[in-house]
């Protein structure tokens, strides 16, 4: 492709299907050719699409009743050189969509240029001059001068990096503790790769998780405060990864769950089964399937399942669902946490003392309690109703030509 | 008498064609710059206009002002005698009461003859005034009958929203819904794939899919067309003719309120 073609390509592009002005700056440093040429390649663009896009001029010469010896105006009128005593040139600023004013003409490029660094071999390349005298012309008709952008720029380049530094630099002077820093450095790592890290600590939390979760004994020490820094920030962790258990415990319970709950469409008195199984059998299951079993089918079976339910247990599902609502207005993952030690604690002591498998059967109801299906489709219907289509179609009446247009005669 | 020569039979029958289903019967006014045709559709919900230039014809003459009134489908049926490449005239007395529609097919020396008997026809002719409107759409004409024949699958009215820089068309039925968002695209090459906006206002009219698939019906005569809306008033759809035009007047839906 010719330098020709690769600059009406761009110029295209950008005035045309951007509609977004060019410079001849631009141009040269896009193309890396002397501004001469870019200006000469403008002009002829604009030879070829006047209708589509519009010059600015830049006129040097001096002015009428003026001392200056050289003056500089970026215009759109080249009638404008009439205020010119003496004209020495006339060049192509500019190519821009139409109706744009030179000063959005001027900044929009600014930026766009600042990508491409100054350097030695783009002084020669792009014909930039360096001499003295020429800064001040060129910082009146706010173009802003090249050595100038030189000395900004290294600062900017600079900061990327001290802004990228600067979050070290604060742990350093901050708590002055290589563990800490350390902390800091591999607490913001796992962030990005916390699926394989997570799923490795899950694999042996559960391991260790099947022998501790029972007693509950752990989860509660860990609630717990501990003095000293590091290690809370231990206990952090700890935590997270404990939530991610939950999680797990919590999907597999809602599959049982599901299952049970087929399984039982068929009993009748199953509040006095659910008992005996607790009593009787350890597994996790059986209590949290009962819990959340009666939360779901309530919505199907209203009165004559929750009728079978026994009083006591009912008493505790309010309970439970009231400890529930007050932290659902405060964030997430503090939720969470405060739940488990305090659901915790108050089905401990409404039914088992010692059992921990009451620790989950709460959270079973956690899972069946914040159901999103309902205000999801709430939330959907309100939506149609705002489009206009919906609007057009509900009542919609035709109406005829007659009321608008009258008879001639 | 009015004497009235087309290069081509086809551009004749295709401005039949785009309006042939919209109304029955119209006059045809033949005066010495054109012929015009102005002719609502028995709903009252969409008019045609019709403005054959002295251009656009061959050869041309009508030394008084002639009103012919035609059967659209016995003309259409004439029509399709011919065959496309025949140049096609029409041919006319002062007080016809039938115009002679002549096929000639200048490499095989065939001429064949039409008469079509014409009839009284009683019109209203619409003052129809020149209306600023809010927002001025042009884009291919092949555009628009896509998105006019994809969503009458879906709906019975078309919602067109025009903003600064988008045109979206919205149908919502009982099946489901379907939109389709065109935006403002400059092709130098091809200036008839051009899609531009013109917009003084953001608009959104409802318009009965029924009556803007008759419109489509236009697509054949212009790779272009301008589509002009305004709120509250009926929309303009109009095809540019080499010299004239089709115009479509199609009157919006309201919300049932107003």
């Amino acid at each position: 492709m010719g330098l020709l073609d690769k600059s009406t390509e761009l110029l295209k592009e950008s005035l045309i299907k951007g509609n977004k002005p060019f410079t001849y700056k631009l141009l040269s440093r896009e193309l890396n050719i002397h501004t001469s040429d870019a200006k000469a390649l403008l002009y002829s663009f604009y030879l070829k699409f006047k209708d589509e896009v519009e010059p600015t001029y830049l006129l040097l010469g001096q002015l009428q009743d003026s001392d200056d010896l050289l003056s500089i105006k970026l215009t759109k009128n080249l009638g404008d050189q009439d205020e010119f005593e003496k004209l020495a040139s006339i060049e192509v600023y500019a190519l821009a969509p139409k109706n744009l004013t030179i000063d959005e003409i001027v900044q929009s490029n600014v930026s766009e240029v600042e990508r491409f660094p100054l350097t030695q071999d783009g002084f020669k390349q792009w014909g930039v001059i360096r001499g003295p005298e020429f800064i001040e012309v060129e910082t009146i008709h706010t173009e802003t001068t090249h050595p100038i952008r030189q000395e900004v720029r290294k600062p900017i380049n600079k900061t990327k990096e001290e802004t990228s530094n600067s979050k070290a630099s604060k742990f350093d002077t901050g708590l002055a503790s290589a563990r800490i820093l350390e902390k800091y450095k591999t607490k913001e790592k796992p962030i990005k790769k916390d699926q394989p890290s997570i799923s490795t600590t899950f694999t042996s939390k559960t391991t260790s998780s099947s022998n501790t979760m029972k007693p509950g004994v752990t989860r509660r020490s860990k609630t717990e405060p501990v003095n000293g820094g590091p290690a809370e920030l231990i206990e952090d962790e700890d935590l997270n990864d404990e939530e991610f258990i939950k999680k797990q415990e919590l999907e597999k319970q809602e599959k049982d769950r599901k299952r049970k709950e087929l399984e039982s469409m068929f009993d009748d008195d199953d509040g006095f089964e659910v008992y005996e199984r607790k009593g009787e059998v350890q597994p996790d299951k059986p209590q949290p399937v009962t819990a959340s079993k009666h939360a779901d089918l309530e919505g199907i079976f209203d009165s004559s399942f929750s009728a079978s339910q026994s009083q006591s247990q009912s008493q505790s599902q309010q309970g439970n669902s009231s400890v529930k609502s007050s932290p659902a207005k405060t964030n997430e993952r503090k939720e969470v946490s405060k739940e488990v030690s305090k659901e915790a604690s108050d089905s401990v002591t409404s039914y088992y003392d010692e059992d921990g498998y009451l620790v989950t059967k709460v959270e079973a109801k956690q899972k069946s309690a914040p159901n999103p299906k309902p205000r999801a489709r709430t939330a959907t219907s309100s939506l149609e109703s705002k489009s206009p289509a919906k609007k057009a179609k509900s009542g919609t009446k035709q109406s005829t030509l007659m009321s608008f247009f009258g008879k001639k005669k | 008498m009015l004497e009235a020569k087309f290069e081509q039979a086809a551009f004749f029958k295709k401005i039949i064609d785009a309006f042939k289903d919209t109304v029955h019967l119209c006059n045809f006014n033949c005066s010495p710059s054109g012929i015009t045709v102005q002719a609502v559709d028995d709903s009252r919900v969409l008019l045609v206009s019709l403005l054959i230039g002295e251009d656009s014809f061959t050869s041309y003459r009508c030394d008084h002002n002639i009103t012919l009134g035609v059967d659209l489908t016995a003309l259409a049926k004439v029509l399709k005698c011919g065959n496309n490449d025949d140049t096609l005239s029409l041919v006319a007395e002062d007080t016809p009461e039938s115009v002679l529609i002549v096929f000639e097919d200048t490499q095989k020396d065939r001429i064949s003859e039409y008469s079509l008997k014409l009839i009284d026809i009683e019109s209203d002719f619409l003052d129809i005034d020149d209306i600023e409107y809010d927002s001025v759409v042009n884009l291919p004409s092949s555009d628009f009958q896509k998105v006019a024949r994809d969503l009458s699958q879906l709906s019975d009215s078309l919602a067109i929203v025009v903003t600064k820089d988008t045109i979206k068309f919205e149908a919502n039925g009982d099946i489901g819904t379907g939109s389709v968002i065109l935006k403002p695209f400059t092709d130098l090459e091809n200036p008839q794939n051009t899609v531009k906006v013109e917009l003084n206002k953001p608009v959104l009219l409802s318009f009965g899919l029924k009556y803007l698939l008759d419109v489509v019906k236009g697509s054949s005569l212009a790779p272009a067309m301008s589509v002009k809306l305004s709120e509250k008033t009926p929309a303009l759809f109009e095809y540019k003719l080499p010299s004239g035009y089709l115009r479509f007047y199609l009157a919006p839906k309201f919300e049932e309120e107003e």
